[in-house]
């Protein structure tokens, strides 16, 4: 009997050490802890304009009262909030209230709310939100948490902002601006050259002035169609795409009447119209001129001419540079941009998002640089 | 165009101080409560940090070094564990050493169990085929909420079934017997442990977790399959000896290497799962949203009431609340020089702490010593653990060698401020390499005083055989700038007595007196020297002797 006690005692000691190391496995498996779903505000994540929308909706609940009596005439007002954050609303035109420390940048401790038009100094450090019920204008140099304008908003040169950007109409930067985070318009964005941004959102997004003579794309009768008996290294020609092993270039001034999928890297000459759009899992060059009704999705880096024209998202893996006087999406039909980092010419236009995840910036169109 | 390089962080300040510019940067990601917004858990990526890879490549290489080192003891150790389990199974045969080289680069040890095995008989092969018929359409029963269960017994009966096949068709033609089955796989598993550190380095230790966890989890899981590997083929040979050859495909195929590298899988996962910077941020949010438990595994609290071994890094694992956890490491060297051709002393070691200041702390000890002819590989452990001023303290130690190390010994103690003296009580259980052992009651009183520690010990041990009686006592002054230096001294006085048990018995009875003199330096923030002299007399020699070490805390 003790001999068989001794061999189930080792056996249940081998298999009890053997499924020790199992033991967190089994205790989370019986009682979990990690088990929540990633924490996502979809709004947030969605809707670019959630933090203005959310600001908006606090602003008028906290502030409503103190806006209409600055609004209509009164003097400026100061207090804190619940949470002891102070704020000072200021009537029309008021200059905003800045403390001037023996060392270091002015700055506004104070959530700053103005009831009409609102000016804020160069070169001023204003670590919380602004609220400006008209115009909003930042002066060169500073730097602001976040600003949502009721109406428009310029920054001067030189100006950061550190979380988010809303006007209600124009949003418009001057040189070497630096846009962390959102910036976002209900009317129009402009951002000058040198500008740096993120994530941008506006009907129109306007690098630098409009292209004044942006050259229309080239009519698809007048070009040479582009079938795929031309193609070489053809896999598949079905459901109205070529996929293609390896690279491909197409040459210039053509009309290609198919969705293209290219394993290599993608070349497509100047003036070619693309009725379908293009992916490739390596590099991607557009040269001048082109014009792609559908989507560009590049594996790699992207190289969009000048001139050219894209109707549908535009993605890339890694980075991209769009020439001069390009427009992507277009009025009434906005899209998407979205690459790691992106630099832009000035002459260049877009409609809806543009994200550049590791940032952007606007670069003087290439004849400007060289001048 | 651009590059990966972040646009952002180019753009100019107008403000040109650098100071500014940080904070400005810092408010970037600044919440509008004031706290850091953290990048979403989602979007976050363990990066793999080049100035971590050295340290994590030399760890690595010296843990498989190390074991390689090791082999010898190992290899010992594994044959008394098999001869323990052969013993308590009784399966008849004996346990030897085979000496292989490899390729004249190394010479290892392997054990040999031996014992006999023999092909089954009709009823051992027709009991079989009942055996894998209840796996296969046992099966079926299994109820749904187990599933996984299900394709566990039919792995085995699958498995079993083929074992059942060639031994209706072919039993003569088994090339293999058990005990050379059981030393084949020994040796394969000596080499598996060995990989251990190796696998971890390419798949671990790129992780971003610190060098302390990197070690703690690899020298966990070499432990454990060290502790496994002889119990598992004890219980084969069991198995091979009593049922037959029969079951030696089931054997090897599923409860063979496969249970090892499942250890090694559970081990890693665990490992994993233990909180990372990474997710910092996620436990900050937590705790803003007032949740419990979440992000991290918070098993490692119960795995503690069932393992020493693993709680060791439960404590670490789940060490998600204040105080901040704290480590330290601390090496040195001893030399001593005993009169009257008593010849010299010296020693190595390597001393671990991990703590959360008035929680818990773990002690880690390893070290070499040689005296009097013998030397000895020793190491210890201890855990303390606090509830509310009152501490409990547990902690063994043993090492190889002769004689001068300890078989084991054993410390318990309970600690508790009284009348602003903090005072303990312990007890200790010292069994010698012979067959002395003691007994002893200790309280030491400990006085803390702004920058001086005084400090008073006196304890009793009773040893057997000989029912012997040893008293001695002890007092200390120090002088202490925090976290600065420390100098103190000591005085300690007291019998030394019990049975040389041999050819013949003989009462050892002497009193032994000593100094010591002690000085800490830090030389920032989280390094420093510690330095000791001791001189000691007893009726047979004065020993003189002293002590260097270098810690690190963080």
């Amino acid at each position: 009997m003790a001999m068989i006690l001794a061999v189930i005692g080792v056996l249940a000691l081998f298999v009890g050490w053997a499924a020790l190391p199992l033991l967190p496995s089994l205790l989370e498996w019986r009682r979990r802890t990690d088990v929540k779903p990633l924490r996502v505000v979809r709004g947030a994540d969605v809707d670019i304009r959630h933090f203005a929308t959310a600001f908006q909706a606090w602003i008028g609940g906290h502030l409503g009262e103190a806006l209409a009596a600055c609004g209509a005439g009164g003097g400026p007002i100061e207090g804190r909030f619940e949470d002891g954050t102070p704020y000072v609303v200021l009537p029309d035109d008021a200059p905003a209230r800045v403390t001037v420390p023996p060392a270091g940048p002015i700055s506004c401790p104070a959530v700053t709310v103005g009831a009409g038009r609102l000016g804020l100094p160069a070169r001023a450090l204003f670590p919380l939100e602004v609220y400006g019920g008209g115009d909003v204008e930042v002066g060169e140099g500073t730097v602001c948490r976040a600003v949502l304008s009721h109406g428009d908003l310029r920054l001067d040169r030189g100006c950061w902002s550190l979380r988010w950007l809303h006007a209600r109409g124009t949003l418009a930067a001057r040189e070497s601006c630096a846009l962390h985070g959102r910036a976002s318009a209900e009317r129009a964005l402009r951002l000058a050259a040198g500008c740096r941004f993120e994530r941008l959102n506006a009907p129109v997004v306007a690098f630098g002035e409009p292209a004044a003579g942006r050259g229309a794309p080239a009519d698809g009768a007048a070009l040479a169609p582009w079938t795929a008996k031309d193609v070489p290294g053809l896999v598949e020609d079905a459901a109205g795409r070529w996929l293609v092993r390896s690279g491909l270039e197409i040459p210039a001034h053509r009309l290609v009447t198919s969705d293209i999928v290219v394993t290599g890297e993608l070349v497509v000459g100047e003036g070619t119209r693309i009725v379908g759009s293009l992916k490739s899992h390596g590099d991607l060059h557009l040269g001048s001129g082109v014009a792609v009704e559908g989507a560009v999705v590049s594996g790699r880096d992207l190289a969009i001419g000048t001139d050219c024209r894209i109707g549908g998202p535009v993605v890339a893996e890694r980075d991209a540079r769009v020439g001069a006087a390009a427009e992507l999406g277009a009025a009434g039909r906005p899209t998407t941009v979205t690459v790691r980092c992106l630099e832009v010419e000035t002459g260049t236009v877009t409609h809806g998002t543009v994200w550049a995840h590791g940032g952007g910036l606007v670069l003087p169109r290439a004849a400007e640089g060289k001048a | 165009m651009a590059n990966a390089r972040n646009l952002m962080l180019d753009a100019e300040l107008p403000w040109a101080d650098a100071a500014t510019r940080q904070e400005v940067l810092r408010l970037r990601r600044r919440g509008w409560g004031g706290g850091d917004i953290p990048e979403h858990r989602a979007l976050r990526v363990s990066p793999v940090q080049r100035e971590k890879l050295v340290p994590a490549a030399l760890l690595a290489l010296a843990l498989f070094v190390a074991y390689l080192l090791l082999l010898g003891p190992v290899a010992r150790a594994w044959a008394g564990m098999l001869e323990t389990w052969q013993g308590l199974m009784d399966i008849p045969g004996q346990v030897s050493l085979v000496r292989y080289d490899f390729y004249g680069l190394l010479e290892f040890d392997v054990p040999f169990l031996s014992f006999a095995s023999g092909l089954p008989g009709s009823g051992a092969w027709w009991w079989g085929l009942l055996f894998t018929l209840a796996l296969a359409f046992g099966s079926y029963a299994v109820p749904p909420v187990i599933l996984p269960l299900r394709y566990v017994l039919r792995l085995l009966a699958f498995f079993q079934g083929g074992a059942q096949i060639f031994f209706g068709l072919w039993p003569q033609a088994f090339p293999y017997d058990g005990a050379g089955y059981v030393h084949g796989m020994l040796i394969a598993q000596l080499m598996l442990v060995a990989l251990v550190p190796i696998v971890l380095g390419f798949t671990y230790y790129v992780l971003d977790f610190g060098v302390a966890r990197k070690a703690l989890l690899t020298v966990m899981t070499m432990l454990h399959m060290i502790v496994l590997v002889p119990l598992q083929y004890a219980a084969h040979a069991y198995v091979i000896h009593h049922l037959s050859l029969l079951y030696m495909p089931l054997m090897f195929f599923v409860f063979g290497l496969t249970v090892n590298v499942l250890v090694f899988v559970s081990f890693y996962s665990w490992g994993v799962s233990w909180h990372h910077p990474m997710r910092l941020e996620d436990r900050v949010w937590a705790r803003r949203q007032g949740e419990a438990g979440g992000n991290g595994n918070g098993a490692a609290g119960v795995a503690a009431a069932l393992l020493a071994l693993l709680v060791a890094v439960a404590g670490t694992a789940g060490a998600a609340d204040l105080p901040p956890l704290t480590r330290s490491v601390e090496a040195g060297a001893s030399w001593g020089h005993y009169s009257n051709g008593y010849g010299d002393a010296d020693g190595q070691f390597a001393r671990f702490g991990l703590w959360r200041e008035d929680r818990w702390a773990w002690r880690f000890e390893a070290g070499r010593s040689a005296r009097f002819g013998d030397e000895s590989l020793d190491g210890g452990l201890s855990y303390s653990h606090w509830f509310g001023k009152t501490s409990v303290t547990a902690g063994v130690s043993s090492g190889t060698g002769d004689y001068i190390a300890h078989r084991y010994r054993f410390d318990a103690a309970v600690s508790r401020p009284i009348a602003e003296v903090v005072t303990t009580l312990g007890y200790t259980r010292i069994q010698s390499k012979g067959d002395n052992r003691s007994d002893g009651l200790g309280l030491s009183l400990v006085r803390y005083l702004p920058h001086w520690i005084l400090s008073a010990q006196g304890r009793c041990d009773w040893g057997q055989p000989g029912d012997t009686r040893s008293v001695s006592g002890g007092v200390g002054l120090a002088y202490v700038v925090w976290r600065r230096m420390s100098i103190g001294v000591g005085y300690d006085a007291g019998d030394v007595s019990y049975l040389l048990v041999g050819p013949g018995q003989a009462l050892v009875d002497y009193h032994a007196t000593g100094f010591n003199v002690g000085y800490s330096q830090w030389f920032g923030a989280h390094w420093g020297l510690n330095a000791r002299l001791d001189y000691g007399e007893t009726p047979f020699y004065n020993v003189r002797g002293a002590v260097l070490s270098l810690f690190r805390e963080w």
